[in-house]
């Protein structure tokens, strides 16, 4: 039997809901159940329940209809717990080199490589060293790109890294390779391009607004008055965090945190 | 010459990651939601019935994170839930026996949170029938409180901005989530962890929602600095409202130096009957393997930050609602003068004041919390100077907005990424982006699948979004239960993976599908295909 548009709803009301007995006799009713009268709440319930159960069965399910696990010792016995995991993958096998950052000044990187790469490097690193290089990419008022960084790596260390970038607000990239000794670098991996975050003050002596009204975009010039006004900007020193974070730290816990602190 | 009014936004961002093992009887980390439920959630329900029985107005925004939407619905939460209630209720019985012959103000508590559990049971089970986000549907139906959501698993939106299939769902889940628990589209985001990125607001703008927050600096390194600071919204290119957080007005409720909750004479959070009482006599009440944990149950006060917990005094309830009254009393001058302040120097415009916290504030960590909001909002009734308001009510009154982009930040510490990606949870990543490349890659793929490989497939997206939320590296970084971030994180990978293969291998084990459903059993209304890259947004 397959489930009617109608019962998924009452299914899904008798799921979320605790229905009163007069709610269960009309989803029985609806299900097809034929109830005596002398019957109970617990014994429609359990009607319910089983005629459910079946209508869920995988041979009664529809597209993205629950499957409700039945929770039977034998299942259980096969499956891991909610809590049981294994360790994870120690690789991908592929060629990757991944940048994000972390605050204005540091990114943090990692890499992996396939196999055929790994061949690749070893061999080109007995007379090369495997190096990082990070590149400050070129703004509209630079000429070139600049390089910043360069770590030299071994093939089989930890693959990641953290960078002290130099600038804030920034465009950087990163490309893993070889450098010989004549200090020729030959990229084998290029990253993703990040932007590290602002935490300068920008000036402008022209401000962007919009007019909702006539959803018209109008240009001012800023105001310097405010400064005299006594409006101030907040330092970055202020830039604490979260709520609990600041309360809760500072004092020492000694049992169960929240899991939020 | 009298000062314009203003207004002041406070937000109350509720979110709890998606805890769930129904194969357990009893589950510590289960206890977090039992707790913000008692202490947190229906407190806050307390003081809207009371604000709205003595006619009282008021307005505040709710973010409810859409893991805590499902958590909530789930049945056997909810019943877990009704048994911790009826074990707490039995434990106060006991300890109104029990501390009649220790100390009256003790006794007086025992009484106090009895009665108080009663209600939270009668709240609870026989007026929403279990069902909480009823009773916030009701009170946002009425237009006292604003309901927000926050992106789907609350995932750490700046990792993954390189993948825009993730951004869109997480985004799209916490839409589709918030819409089958109210019934309409949610009209603004508490963005997790406050954490922005320049671009986000355009998949936000694709999925209609008007405004999001940022913490203070996302405006004071905009790419054009604000006009008035964080007292007026600002607008994306993409036209999506952003407000900032006051730093002054939520220092001076959350800061553990100069911050309300720290005053001696409110109760002590860390000294609470689950660790002060005899092994046999707490046992029933706490972890079944014997682990102490908080019960809710505290006699003490904070005394002095100093001082030992074995030293701190009994708490005075009488005392307490009075430091509250005096408490809101205080912070509605202070606002009042910086009103007053803000209204001189913003020309013709009214300032706006947004306060935001992490709701658990109120009434877990600091327990009269909820009794500071109800009389702030009682005290601030006659206040000719400042008025509450919602987000959508103060940009009704928006003429002209500074177009400018927020800078990239978070209200973590530091004000951006190091919380969440520093040496004791970047190995995270490698995997969580292994994992988010394949689904969209799967998504891509299965246009056409089985009703079976379907469910399959609705599974994996699952995993991946659980596996992406922020608050298994916030955890590792700042907790006190590492090791169940660490394995949380390991079994959503792990699970994926095993369903990966069973789709690749064209052999579904229905059993493992069926636990997998089971355990991690969110989102049940949306499908896979939020991770395709041609995934139609609205």
């Amino acid at each position: 039997m397959k489930v009617k548009e109608s019962d998924k709803k009452l299914l899904s009301t008798f799921k979320a809901d605790d229905p009163t007995i007069q709610e269960l006799r009309t989803i029985a009713k609806n299900l097809g159940i034929k109830l005596k009268r002398n019957m109970n709440k617990k014994e429609i319930l359990k009607a319910v329940r089983k005629e459910i159960k079946r209508l869920e069965e995988p041979s009664n399910q529809k597209i993205g209809q629950v499957s409700e696990y039945t929770k039977s010792t034998k299942n259980l016995q096969k499956l891991p717990k909610s809590n049981e995991s294994e360790e994870l993958p120690k690789k991908y096998e592929k060629d990757k080199l991944k940048l994000m950052p972390v605050n204005p000044h540091w990114a943090y990187a990692y890499w992996e490589f396939s196999e055929k790469s790994r061949k690749k490097l070893k061999k080109l690193s007995k007379n090369s060293n495997i190096t990082i290089r990070v590149i400050k990419k070129s703004t509209g008022n630079q000429e070139e790109e600049k390089e910043v960084i360069e770590t030299n790596l071994e093939l089989e260390q930890s693959n990641n890294i953290y960078f002290s970038l130099p600038q804030d607000d920034s465009t950087y990239a990163a490309f893993l390779g070889v450098e010989n000794k004549n200090e020729e670098f030959t990229a084998l991996i290029e990253s993703n391009e990040i932007t590290t975050p602002s935490s300068s003050l920008k000036s402008s002596d022209k401000e962007e607004w919009f007019l909702l009204k006539e959803e018209k975009v109008i240009e001012e010039k800023v105001i310097k008055e405010n400064k005299k006004k006594g409006l101030r900007l907040w330092g970055v020193e202020k830039h604490a965090g979260s709520s609990e974070k600041m309360f809760i730290n500072k004092r020492k816990s000694n049992g169960i945190n929240f899991g939020r602190d | 010459m009298k000062s314009k009014k203003g207004k002041i936004l406070f937000l109350l961002h509720a979110h709890l990651p998606y805890i769930h093992h129904p194969d357990f009887e009893n589950f510590m980390e289960e206890r977090w939601l039992f707790e913000a439920l008692t202490e947190t959630y229906i407190p806050l329900i307390k003081v809207f019935k009371s604000l709205e029985k003595a006619n009282i107005p008021f307005k505040l925004t709710i973010s409810l994170s859409p893991t805590l939407m499902e958590m909530l619905n789930l049945n056997d939460l909810r019943e877990k839930y009704h048994k911790h209630l009826l074990k707490l209720i039995e434990l106060t019985e006991k300890e109104i026996i029990r501390t009649k012959f220790e100390d009256p103000r003790k006794y007086e508590l025992a009484q106090h949170y009895r009665r108080e559990l009663m209600e939270d049971m009668e709240i609870f089970s026989e007026e929403y029938h279990q069902d909480i986000l009823k009773s916030f549907k009701e009170f946002k139906d009425k237009g006292y409180i604003e309901v927000i959501t926050s992106n789907g698993t609350h995932g750490y939106l700046p990792f993954y901005r390189d993948y825009p299939e993730a951004i869109r769902a997480q985004i799209k889940s916490a839409v589709l989530t918030y819409k089958k628990y109210f019934g309409d589209r949610p009209k603004g985001i508490w963005l997790a962890e406050c954490a922005y990125f320049k671009g986000l607001d355009r998949y936000l703008s694709q999925e209609d929602i008007r405004y999001f927050f940022v913490d203070t600096h996302g405006f004071t390194y905009a790419d054009s600095k604000p006009r008035y600071d964080v007292y007026r919204p600002i607008i994306t290119p993409n036209k999506v409202f952003v407000f900032a957080r006051d730093p002054e007005s939520s220092e001076q409720i959350w800061s553990a130096e100069i911050g309300y909750p720290g005053d001696p004479r409110y109760r002590e959070f860390y000294r609470d009957i689950g660790y002060d009482r005899e092994d046999d006599y707490i046992k029933p009440y706490i972890d079944p393997s014997g682990i102490r944990c908080n019960t809710g149950i505290k006699y003490h006060r904070i005394t002095d930050k100093s001082l030992s917990l074995d030293k701190k005094e009994i708490y005075d309830l009488r005392e307490a609602e009075n430091v509250v009254k005096e408490h809101a009393r205080d912070y509605l001058h202070k606002k009042t003068l910086q009103i007053r302040k803000l209204s001189t120097i913003l020309d013709e415009e009214e300032p706006i004041i947004v306060a935001p916290f992490d709701a658990e504030l109120f009434g877990h960590w600091w327990y009269e919390g909820p009794k500071f909001l109800e009389e702030l909002f009682r005290q601030s009734f006659e206040n000719e100077d400042l008025e509450f308001s919602t987000p959508s009510e103060f940009l009704q009154t928006v003429k002209k907005v500074q177009i400018t982009y927020p800078a990239e930040s978070s209200w973590g510490g530091g004000g951006y990424h190091d919380v969440w990606l520093n040496s004791k949870n970047d190995w995270i990543y490698k995997h969580i982006h292994e994992i988010t490349e394949r689904m969209i890659e799967k998504a891509n793929t299965f246009k056409f699948p089985s009703n079976l490989q379907k469910r399959v497939l609705n599974q994996m997206m699952r995993e991946v979004l659980l596996a992406q939320a922020s608050d298994w590296p916030f955890i590792m970084t700042t907790g006190t239960t590492i090791e169940y971030a660490k394995n949380r994180v390991k079994c959503h990978i792990n699970r994926f993976f095993d369903l990966e293969k069973m789709l690749e291998k064209q052999e579904i084990n229905d059993e493992r599908l069926s636990f997998y459903e089971w355990v991690d059993n969110i989102f049940r209304n949306i499908d896979y295909t939020i991770f395709s890259s041609d995934y139609r947004t609205n």
